[in-house]
C-alpha cells in the first residue's frame, strides 16, 4: 500500500475527536518546556524515585505517624473537669484500663475493658473463620475459570461496595428481627424462634456478609497466579483432583489465605457498626466502648490508652501469626 | 474555682416551673438521634430538691482541674461593639431541628435586623465541641450545645459569658432555666436554654395493658423479658434507675444513708432488670425500629420519635412521662469563645426568647419551649409536663462528672454479665 | 503392535480444530519428536495421550490398552513440563517422591527410591533444597527424575530445553537422551527445533495446522520430504514447480519458472505436474558456466556471510526467488549483488515429489499449503 492510502485509511480509522485528542497530545508532549521537562526527569530518575518514595513517607508521616504520635501522648495525660485535657504525664490511664479490677483466684480475671477486648478478638476469629470458609470455593472458582464473564463475576463480588455500610446492617436487621425472613422461613419448617437479631450470631452474620470480599479477592488473586502446568503435572503424576488440590492448589493459595484472613481479621475486631446495630446487650466490641469513652465520656486520654492498647495487641497478634505464615511471602510478591 | 463550687450551691432553690400535657404532636427530628445521648441537664434549680448543696455533689478534687478553664472563660473578655455586624455564624444541629430553626427563627432573624446568618450543623455534641476547641477564635459566633454539653463546653472555655443586659427577652425564660448555671460558674451566665424534652415510657398498649399513670417498676416485670429496650448511655440508666427506686437520682442515696449503699442498689436494680433487655438503643433511627418491628413492646424513648411513628399509622405505640418523673434535657444556645459578634449574637437570643417566634418554632420542633410562651400547640406536646414540673428531672451534671467513669464501667461489666 | 498408539486423533475446541484425524505410533523404548511451528497442534496432541486433554475423536492406546477415557492419573505416564511445574512448597525430594506418595509408596522406601533415582540423573545431595534454589539444568533434571522414579509406560516431554539458553540446551539435549536411553523408556518429545528433533529421536513426525505431514526417521525426512511445507520447515530450501517431458530418452521437468531440470529416475508419467525442492545446501554456485547438466543461471540480489557457511538469496529470470548455502565459503569478494552466477543441482540431490497443487489423493499433502 502506498503512503498516501496509508495516511488515507490512517484518518479514515479515527473518528474527528480521537483526531483532535490525538493532534492535542501530540502537541503537548512535543512542546519544547515539556520535551525538556520529561528529559530532566528522565535524566533525574533517582531524584523521581526520591521524590515518589518521599511522598508516600510525607503522606504516612502526616495522616498516620503524627495522629498516632498526637494520640499516645493524650494516652499519658489526664482528664479534667468537663473533659479537658491535662497535659500531666501519668500512667493512670493504663493502669485503669490493665490492672484495675483484676482478679486471679477469685476468677473474674480483668476489667470490662479487657473482657470486651477479649470479645472483640472472638469475634474477630470467628468472622475471619466464616469468612474463609464461605470465601475459599468462589475465590478459587474465581482464580480457576476461563468463563468470559469472571469480570462480571468479579463486579457482582465487589458490588455490595456500592452500597453504604449501615443499608447493608439495617437490612440485616429486617432479614434477622422478629418478623424477619429468617424467623419466618425457621417458622415454616417448625423452628420457634425470635430471630438472631441483637446476639452473637447476628454480629458475626453482618460481619461475614460485609467483610466477604476482603477475603475472596485475596484467594482469587493468589489461586489465579497459580500455573496450571502445577496442577496438571500433579494429575500426570497420579494425583486424583482431589489430592492436587490439597497437596498443591491449597498450599499454593496459602499467601492468599493469609492476607485475607489478617485483612478481615483487622476490619472485624475493629468493626464498629456491627455490634452497635446488630449486637445485642452482651455484645459490645472494644471500638464501640471507644467510642463511648470518646464521645460521652469525653475522656480523651483514656480512650486514647484504650486506643493504644489494642493496637499494641493487634500488632503483637499480627506479628505471632507473622511468624507462622511468613508474611513477607504474602505481600512480599 | 471559688466560682464553682458556689454555683452549685447557689442554685438550689424552688419548684421549677414546667408543665405538661401529654400528647400528641412532634416531630421527627434527625439531631435527637445523639442528641438526647449527650443532653442532660445539670443542675436546673427547681429539680435538685436542694440536692445541689448537699455533701454528694461537691467536687473539691476536681475544682483544682476547673480552675484553668474557668478562668479561661471568664477572663475572655467582651469583644466586639455594641452595634450589629452584617453576619452571624451560627453552628447548630442538623436534619429536620435545623430547618425548623431556619424558617422559624433564623429568616425572620436576618429580616428584621438586616445581619446574614452562615449556618453550619453538627450529628452529635462531641463532634461539635470538638470543632469549637480545635477552630481558630471567631471561627462560630453562637453554637448549640445540650445541657451536659454546655457543662463540658465551660469547663472546657469554650464559650463566652452571655450579657443579660443585652437580652431585653431573658426573663421570658421559664424561672428554672433563668437560673440555670451549667458549670457552677458563679455570677456569669453561659448557655441560654431554647426547649427541652424527656426520656421518657414507650408502651405497645397492645401488649401492656393498663393505662398512665405507669411506674418505670413496669421494666422490671419479667412478662416483658426479651421485648424491652432501654436507652444505652450509663448516666440515663442509673438515673432512671434511682427514680424507680424513690432515690434522689442527684444524690444516690435513698434511705440507705450513703451514696455507696444507694448506687450499689441501683446497680443491682439494673443488673436484674438487664436481664430482660432485647438491646439498648443509642440513637433514634434504633428506636423506631425496634418499636415498629414489635421487637420490644416497652422501654424508654424520645417522644418526638414515637409522635413519628404514631403519625406513621402505629396507634399502639405511647409515650408517657412516669409517675416517678423522666430524665430530662434541654438544648440550648451558647455563644462560642472569642467570637467578634458576641453583641450581634445577643441580639439573636433576645430574638429567639419573643413569645412569638418561640410559638411558632415550637410545634415545629416537636419540643416545648424554655421559656413561658405557651399556645394550645405547645400545651399538647407530649413532654410539656402537666404536673408543673414534678415529673421533669434533670441530671446535676457535677454530681455526673464526679460518678460517670464508676457507672460507665459498672454498666458494662452488667451488661457482659460480669457484675 | 506398537507401544503407545494413536489412532485418528482429533481434537476440537469450540469451532476450532486443533488437531485434525493424526494417527502415529511410538516402539517400545523408542524416542518419538513431535515436530512443528507453535500452533500446529504438537502440544494438543501430546497433552491427549497424557490425559491432560480429551480427544474429540479417535483412540490412544499405551502398551496395548485403550486409555482413551481415562483421566491422567489412571494413566503411568511420566511428564515433563515447559517450565517444569517443580512445587515450590516442596523440598527436591519431596517433588521427585510426589508420584511415589500418590501410589502409596511407604516414606522410607520413597527416601530411598528418589535418593537413587536422583543419583541417576547425576544429581545428588538435593533432596532437602528448595527447587528455587537450583540452576535451570539442575531444575530440568529433577523434571525428569519426577517423570521417571515411579517407572512410568511413557515419558512426556513438551519442549523441556526451550527455557535454558543455547549452550546449555545442546549440553542437555546430550544428557535427556542419555537417560532416555538409560532408562530405556518409550518418550514421545514435542519441539519446534528441527535440530533437536533430529539430534535426539528415532523417529520424528511433522505437524502442520493439526495434519501429520509426515513421519518417518530424520533421514528420511530430510532427504525426501514429502510435502512443500516439510520441505521448508526442515531447512531452507526452494520449490519448482513444472510439467514432466520426454525428451531425447531423458525425462525433464520444465518448470514453471523457467529453468528445466533432468530428473534422476522416472517418477511420473509424461505431462505430470511434478515438483523439485531445491535444498539451499545442495546447490552449488560458479561464476562462470560449466555446462554441467542441471546448470542454470540466476541473478544474485543479496549475500549474507554467517562464517560457517554462506547464504546467496537471488532471482532466477523470471523473478523467483533462490537460496544456495555455501558451507566455509571463503571467496566472497567474487560475488556481488547484480551478478550473474551459475546455479548447479546433482540430479541425485533433486527431491522431486508430485505437484501438491494437482494431487488430491495424496493425504500426506496439506491443501492449505498448495
Amino acid at each position: 500500500m502506498s503512503e498516501r492510502h496509508q495516511r488515507a485509511a490512517d484518518s479514515a480509522d479515527r473518528t474527528g475527536f480521537e483526531r483532535y485528542r490525538y493532534r492535542l497530545w501530540t502537541g503537548v508532549l512535543r512542546a519544547e518546556p515539556v520535551l525538556r521537562a520529561i528529559q530532566a526527569l528522565k535524566r533525574r530518575e533517582r531524584l523521581l524515585t526520591a521524590v515518589q518514595a518521599g511522598l508516600g513517607i510525607a503522606w504516612m508521616a502526616v495522616f498516620l505517624l503524627a495522629p498516632l504520635a498526637y494520640i499516645l501522648a493524650l494516652s499519658f495525660w489526664q482528664r479534667g473537669a468537663g473533659g479537658v485535657v491535662v497535659q500531666e504525664f501519668a500512667l493512670a490511664n493504663y493502669q485503669s484500663i490493665l490492672l484495675e479490677d483484676v482478679q486471679l483466684l477469685g476468677w473474674q480475671i480483668g476489667n470490662v475493658y479487657l473482657l470486651i477486648l477479649w470479645q472483640s478478638l472472638k469475634f474477630g476469629f470467628l468472622t475471619t473463620v466464616t469468612t474463609l470458609l464461605l470465601g475459599y470455593v468462589p475465590g478459587y472458582f474465581l482464580g480457576r475459570t476461563q468463563s468470559k464473564y469472571r469480570s462480571l463475576l468479579l463486579l457482582l463480588v465487589v458490588l455490595p461496595f456500592w452500597v453504604p455500610l449501615i443499608i447493608r446492617y439495617y437490612a440485616w436487621i429486617l432479614v434477622m428481627g422478629n418478623e424477619g425472613m429468617v424467623t419466618t422461613i425457621l417458622g415454616w419448617v417448625g423452628v420457634e424462634s425470635g430471630g438472631f437479631l441483637y446476639t452473637e450470631v447476628a454480629v458475626v452474620t453482618g460481619l461475614v456478609q460485609v467483610l466477604l470480599p476482603f477475603m475472596i479477592l485475596p484467594i482469587y488473586n493468589s489461586v489465579a497466579k497459580i500455573d496450571d502446568e502445577f496442577v496438571e503435572s500433579a494429575k500426570t503424576m497420579g494425583a486424583t483432583p482431589l489430592r492436587a488440590f490439597y497437596e498443591v492448589t491449597l498450599p499454593l493459595s496459602l499467601p492468599g489465605i493469609s492476607a485475607g484472613s489478617i485483612l478481615v481479621f483487622i476490619l472485624a475486631v475493629g468493626s464498629f457498626m456491627a455490634p452497635a446495630l446488630l449486637g445485642g446487650p452482651a455484645n459490645s466490641m472494644v471500638a464501640n466502648l471507644i467510642s463511648q469513652t470518646f464521645g460521652e465520656s469525653f475522656d480523651w486520654p483514656l480512650a486514647s490508652a484504650m486506643a493504644i492498647v489494642y493496637l499494641v495487641v493487634l500488632f503483637t497478634l499480627i506479628t505471632v501469626f507473622n511468624r507462622f505464615v511468613g508474611l513477607e511471602e504474602v505481600f512480599g510478591e | 474555682m471559688d466560682d464553682a463550687l458556689d454555683g452549685t450551691g447557689g442554685n438550689s432553690d424552688g419548684d421549677h416551673t414546667t408543665s405538661t400535657d401529654s400528647s400528641s404532636r412532634g416531630r421527627l427530628s434527625r439531631r435527637r438521634v445523639i442528641g438526647a445521648s449527650g443532653a442532660a441537664i445539670a443542675g436546673l434549680a427547681g429539680c435538685l430538691d436542694g440536692s445541689s448543696s448537699g455533701d454528694g455533689t461537691e467536687t473539691s478534687d476536681g475544682s483544682d482541674d476547673t480552675s484553668e478553664s474557668a478562668g479561661t472563660t471568664t477572663t475572655t473578655s467582651s469583644s466586639g461593639g455594641q452595634e450589629m455586624a452584617d453576619t452571624l455564624k451560627f453552628y447548630s444541629w442538623g436534619g429536620s431541628t435545623q430547618e425548623a430553626l431556619t424558617e422559624h427563627l433564623i429568616e425572620p432573624f436576618e429580616d428584621e435586623y438586616g445581619v446574614t446568618v452562615e449556618q453550619s450543623s453538627f450529628s452529635s455534641q462531641d463532634k461539635m465541641l470538638a470543632n469549637v476547641r480545635s477552630s481558630p477564635d471567631g471561627s462560630y459566633d453562637v453554637i448549640m450545645p445540650s445541657l451536659s454539653g454546655s457543662y463540658n463546653a465551660v469547663k472546657q472555655g469554650l464559650v463566652e459569658p452571655i450579657r443579660l443586659d443585652n437580652v431585653d427577652t431573658w426573663s421570658n425564660l421559664l424561672p428554672a432555666f433563668q437560673e440555670y448555671n451549667s458549670a457552677a460558674s458563679g455570677d456569669d451566665h453561659y448557655v441560654a436554654p431554647l426547649y427541652y424534652g424527656t426520656v421518657g415510657m414507650v408502651y405497645n398498649s397492645d401488649e401492656v395493658s393498663g393505662s398512665p399513670p405507669f411506674s418505670w417498676q413496669e421494666t422490671w416485670k419479667d412478662q416483658y423479658s426479651g421485648a424491652l429496650t432501654l436507652e444505652g448511655f450509663a448516666f440515663v440508666r442509673v438515673f432512671t434507675t434511682a427514680l424507680s427506686l424513690g432515690m434522689d437520682p442527684n444524690v444516690m442515696e435513698g434511705d440507705t444513708g450513703s451514696y455507696e449503699k444507694g448506687i450499689e442498689k441501683v446497680y443491682d436494680a439494673m443488673a436484674e432488670q438487664h436481664e430482660y433487655v432485647t438491646k439498648y438503643w443509642t440513637s433514634g433511627q434504633e428506636q423506631t425500629t425496634l418499636y415498629s418491628n414489635d421487637t420490644a413492646v416497652l422501654g424508654d424513648g424520645w417522644s418526638g420519635r414515637i409522635l413519628a411513628l404514631q403519625e406513621d399509622g402505629y396507634d399502639n405505640l405511647h409515650y408517657t412521662i412516669p409517675e416517678e418523673g423522666a430524665f430530662g434535657w434541654a438544648d440550648t444556645f451558647a455563644i462560642a469563645k472569642g467570637s467578634e459578634r458576641r453583641y450581634t449574637a445577643e441580639k439573636f437570643l433576645q430574638y429567639a426568647y419573643r413569645p412569638e417566634v418561640q410559638e411558632s418554632l415550637s410545634p415545629t420542633l416537636g419540643y416545648p419551649p424554655a421559656t413561658q410562651a405557651t399556645s394550645s400547640d405547645i400545651e399538647a406536646l407530649p413532654d410539656f409536663d402537666p404536673s408543673g414540673g414534678e415529673r421533669l428531672k434533670f441530671q446535676n451534671q457535677q454530681f455526673k462528672e464526679e460518678h460517670q467513669d464508676d457507672w460507665n464501667s459498672t454498666f458494662e461489666k452488667i451488661k457482659l454479665g460480669q457484675y | 503392535m506398537s507401544h503407545v498408539e494413536v489412532e485418528h486423533v482429533t481434537k476440537q475446541f469450540g469451532d476450532v480444530t486443533a488437531v485434525d484425524d493424526v494417527t502415529f505410533t511410538a516402539e517400545e523404548g523408542e524416542f518419538v519428536s513431535l515436530l512443528g511451528p507453535s500452533g500446529c497442534g504438537k502440544t494438543t496432541t501430546l497433552r491427549m495421550i497424557a490425559g491432560l486433554e480429551m480427544p474429540t475423536e479417535g483412540a490412544i492406546r499405551i502398551g496395548g490398552e485403550d486409555v482413551t477415557d481415562r483421566p491422567a492419573y489412571e494413566r503411568e505416564i511420566g511428564m515433563v513440563f515447559q517450565h517444569y511445574a517443580l512445587f515450590p512448597h516442596k523440598s527436591v525430594g519431596e517433588n521427585v517422591g510426589f508420584p511415589l506418595k500418590m501410589r502409596g509408596v511407604p516414606a522410607a522406601e520413597r527416601r530411598e527410591r528418589v535418593a537413587e533415582v536422583l543419583e541417576r540423573v547425576r544429581l545428588p545431595d538435593v533432596m532437602d533444597r528448595s527447587p528455587e534454589e537450583l540452576s535451570g539444568g539442575q531444575q530440568q533434571r529433577v523434571a525428569l527424575a519426577r517423570a521417571l522414579v515411579f517407572e512410568p509406560d511413557v515419558l512426556l516431554m513438551d519442549e523441556p530445553l526451550s527455557a535454558l539458553d543455547r549452550v546449555l540446551r545442546e549440553q542437555m539435549r546430550v544428557e535427556v537422551q542419555r537417560i532416555q536411553r538409560e532408562f530405556d523408556i518409550t518418550t514421545i518429545y514435542v519441539t519446534h527445533d528441527q535440530a533437536e528433533a533430529f539430534a535426539m529421536s528415532d523417529r520424528v513426525a511433522v505437524l502442520d495446522e493439526g495434519h501429520l505431514a509426515q513421519q518417518g526417521r530424520p533421514l528420511d525426512i530430510y532427504e525426501s520430504p514429502q510435502t512443500k511445507f516439510v520441505a521448508n520447515f526442515i531447512g531452507e530450501s526452494t520449490t519448482l514447480s513444472g510439467t514432466v517431458a520426454d525428451r531425447d530418452g531423458k525425462r525433464l521437468l520444465e518448470t514453471d519458472a523457467g529453468v528445466t531440470f533432468e530428473l534422476p529416475a522416472a517418477p511420473g508419467l509424461a505431462d505430470d505436474r511434478m515438483t523439485v525442492y531445491l535444498r539451499a545446501e545442495k546447490l552449488g554456485i560458479s561464476p562462470d558456466s560449466s555446462g554441467a547438466t542441471n546448470e542454470f543461471p540466476a541473478t544474485i540480489a543479496t549475500t549474507n556471510y554467517l562464517g560457517e557457511k554462506t547464504q546467496f538469496f537471488c532471482t532466477l529470470a523470471d523473478g523467483t526467488e533462490l537460496v544456495v548455502a555455501e558451507q566455509g565459503f571463503t571467496a566472497l569478494d567474487a560475488y556481488d549483488a547484480g551478478d550473474t552466477v551459475y546455479v548447479t543441482i546433482d540430479p541425485a540431490d533433486l527431491v522431486v515429489a508430485r505437484d501438491p497443487g494437482q494431487d488430491e489423493s495424496n493425504t500426506a499433502v496439506d491443501e492449505s499449503v498448495a
